[in-house]
């Protein structure tokens, strides 16, 4: 059968299959198809099977059946042919005005039904032109369907459609039945408000009225969890079907309430930091001027109230290392450490934190093994398992430190291998087994006031450094955490330090700067090295000492530097002596911690490091070791 | 034109629906005077054979070709003829299918004189 043209405006060759065994009726069709305007091309045949045929070859733009064939006959033909070419228009020509068939036809599919005899060309090119529009138009609806049913379907966020007035959910995709925590079908046929906490009905209420809204609600899970959700609500995208986007927040809002608390904590650590420092400057000036007492003292009543008040500063200083260990940065810094020293360091803020009621005992072995940890990593956790320990007794108790050796063999929570054992041990009020499998979740926590935070803390340090960690407990009979450490290095195994150790004798002949903004501790040690024998030159800030330095024209064996000093700090003073007199050895003081050095861009040995306050015998054991290694 | 009332041939409907081409429509009337009689005979063939939907699809077949030529007359033999066959009974068939032989000789003798004639002379007036 020949081509024939359409329309100048359909750019595109139409392919139209006629389905029709009634020759006369092909021939007239073929005819009135047959317009100077179409641009059609036509082929036709007169059998079901046939048509079948062509149909899974390719599938024509546009069929134009007949429904009694031969082989088939009625809505059967239809059923077929649509099956066969579900992207097709349908035109059904029929010689029977059958209204019941033509309505359903047209529902299931077919674009038109034209009786035999009541159309020409025109007519049944326009129902052609039609047919195609709708088909499209269909097209484009099933795929613009397809596509909102698969975001419906995958969106990671919770979509519900709700019923008008009642508020009933009709339909709910996977993410909003997970959210709620629930199966989609338990969903389906309940209000969202079924699932919240009662505030949130009248918010519902008002957001139905108001028509559309965001906000936040607290959903309430069957296992006793909730989960905070942020909504967006939108009243009657279909008449009388309102939709509402819901999206899981508790992370984000965990991690904000995290970073807020994480960044009190360092503001808290930097200002205790800061005490620390200008607390030690004050004890270096007390401790310096006790030691010259003691050192000059005529009588035995003086020199012992010397030895008590540097007694008493030494007592001071420990309180103010840990209040440096608290505002260090918590970068792990890996070392080899005996946990029972570390316990014994922090024994005095362990007793601070504990009321008049609590009884602290702390039973720590001797010559356990080394351990490799950060060691303000594992203070944090030694303070976080005391603090739980101390307010799980608020009736008064006993709290118990003890570290021991432990070893995995018929330990089957433990992989096999030697540990160290830190335990805390409180008689409080224990935890119901419910309890105790959540408590080392972020965020979860059974206190008033509490983060959540501390024994998630305490199981990510301790899973970093390579342990594990156990809880004992139960209601009202106290509760017992369980460190376990790997020993990497027994105590008969430990090296020998490659420092030499420094010699007991003080005395020394040479030249050393001593630099310090702390006018009275410069004093007291330039008065004490003096008496040591040294030659001492001082310096009240880092210009003073480089102008010092360079105007001195015999040999400076040791700089002694502050290193947070005005005009110049210690930094600069290093720097200058490495240019103009690369043999003098530095040695560096602080009221921070050793890990200020990096943070002031200063790279030297930690043996080139004494931490403020000092006794002044220290002070003089330190230089003679830094002269002696240089071989002064 | 005294079988035009016979034949009930709308003739403007008709010459409209072949786009008023005469070519077109004679080559439609030859079909129809060779198709004819072979369908006429497969409907005598299923009454004899006393099968009824076999008529019905049958009568309904020639009644689609008839509706083309908007001949009313026939048409409404064929109907008949179907209507029967789609009751399931063939009885009295026989009378409708003589009815229908005439108004179909009927038609094409008519619609040949228009074909040849009026057709060419612009159709019905």
């Amino acid at each position: 059968m020949g081509t024939v043209v359409m329309d100048a405006s359909q750019a595109a060759l139409l392919n139209v299959l006629l389905v029709e065994d009634n020759p006369v009726d092909a021939r007239m069709i073929a005819a009135l198809l047959r317009t100077p305007l179409a641009a059609l091309r036509c082929s036709h045949v007169t059998r079901l099977a046939e048509a079948l045929d062509r149909l899974r070859a390719a599938e024509p733009h546009v069929i134009l059946l007949d429904l009694n064939l031969d082989d088939s006959c009625g809505y059967e033909t239809f059923a077929r042919v649509r099956q066969a070419a579900p992207h097709a228009a349908i035109l059904v020509l029929s010689g029977s005005d059958d209204e019941e068939l033509a309505i359903r036809t047209v529902r299931e599919g077919a674009q038109d039904y034209l009786v035999k005899g009541s159309f020409d060309g025109k007519l049944l090119l326009r129902a052609i032109r039609y047919a195609i529009e709708r088909k499209r138009a269909e097209e484009a609806l099933r795929q613009s369907e397809t596509t909102v049913r698969a975001i419906f379907e995958n969106s990671l966020d919770g979509i519900v459609i709700f019923e008008g007035e009642s508020g009933i959910c009709s339909e709910a995709n996977a993410a909003a039945a997970a959210l709620v925590g629930v199966s989609r079908e338990e969903l389906i046929g309940r209000t969202l408000c079924d699932f919240c906490d009662k505030g949130f009905t009248e918010e519902w209420d008002k957001l139905r009225q108001r028509g559309n809204g965001r906000g936040q609600f607290w959903v309430h899970l069957t296992n006793g969890g909730k989960r905070l959700v942020d909504y967006c609500f939108t009243a009657n995208v279909l008449p009388g079907q309102h939709l509402a986007m819901l999206r899981d927040v508790t992370e984000r809002q965990n991690l904000e309430e995290q970073l807020r608390e994480s960044q009190k904590m360092e503001a808290v650590g930097r200002l205790a930091g800061g005490v620390a420092h200008d607390f030690n400057n004050i004890l270096g000036i007390i401790s310096g001027h006790a030691e010259l007492l003691q050192l000059n003292a005529a009588q035995d009543a003086e020199r012992g109230r010397a030895e008590k008040i540097m007694a008493a500063t030494e007592k001071a200083s420990s309180l103010t290392r840990q209040l440096l260990a608290f505002g260090r940065k918590q970068v792990m810094s890996l070392k080899l450490l005996d946990v029972s020293e570390v316990v014994e360091g922090l024994s005095s803020m362990v007793h601070c934190l504990a009321s008049d009621e609590v009884q602290v005992s702390v039973c720590a072995g001797r010559s356990l093994g080394l351990v490799r940890a950060d060691q303000s990593q594992l203070e944090q956790v030694i303070m976080n398992l005391a603090t739980n320990a101390c307010e799980a007794m608020p009736e008064g108790g006993t709290l118990t430190i003890m570290i021991g050796r432990h070893s995995s063999a018929g330990d089957p929570e433990l992989p096999e291998g030697n540990y160290i054992q830190l335990s805390v041990a409180d008689t409080g009020i224990g935890m119901k087994p419910e309890i105790q499998s959540r408590i080392f979740e972020p965020f979860f926590t059974t206190k008033k006031s509490g983060s959540g935070l501390g024994l998630s803390t305490v199981y990510g340090i301790v899973k970093q450094s390579g342990g594990y960690i156990t809880v004992q407990s139960a209601a009202e009979a106290g509760s017992t955490f369980n460190v376990f450490l790997p020993v990497v290095l027994d105590e008969g195994d430990v090296p020998c330090s490659q420092e030499p150790l420094p010699p007991e004798n003080v005395k020394g002949n040479e030249t050393v700067l001593f630099v310090d903004n702390e006018e009275e501790l410069r004093n007291a040690a330039a008065e004490y090295l003096a008496g040591c024998g040294y030659h001492v030159l001082t310096a009240g800030d880092g210009k003073e000492a480089i102008e010092i330095a360079d105007r001195y024209s015999s040999a400076i064996a040791l700089v002694i530097s502050d290193i947070v000093m005005p005009k110049l700090n210690g930094r600069g003073v290093v720097e200058h002596m490495r240019k103009t007199r690369p043999e003098t050895s530095v040695l560096l003081i602080s009221g921070y911690a050793d890990d200020d050095m990096p943070r002031h861009g200063i790279s030297l040995d930690s043996s080139n490091f004494l931490q403020k306050p000092f006794t002044f015998q220290a002070l003089g054991k330190k230089i003679r070791g830094i002269l002696e290694k240089s071989g002064s | 034109m005294a079988d035009l009332k016979d034949t009930g041939v709308d003739l403007d409907a008709l010459w409209r629906r072949v786009g008023h081409d005469a070519e077109l429509l004679r080559e439609l009337i030859e079909l129809l005077e060779r198709e004819s009689p072979g369908m006429l005979a497969q409907i005598r063939s299923a009454i004899r054979g006393d099968d009824a939907e076999r008529l019905r699809r049958l009568s309904h077949k020639i009644k689609g070709s008839l509706l083309q030529f908007s001949a009313h007359g026939a048409v409404a033999c064929a109907r008949k003829l179907e209507e029967l066959g789609g009751s399931g009974r063939v009885a009295g068939a026989d009378e409708l299918l003589r009815d229908l032989e005439r108004e179909i000789e009927l038609l094409v003798r008519f619609l040949r004189k228009f074909g040849g004639q009026g057709a060419a002379d612009g159709g019905p007036k």
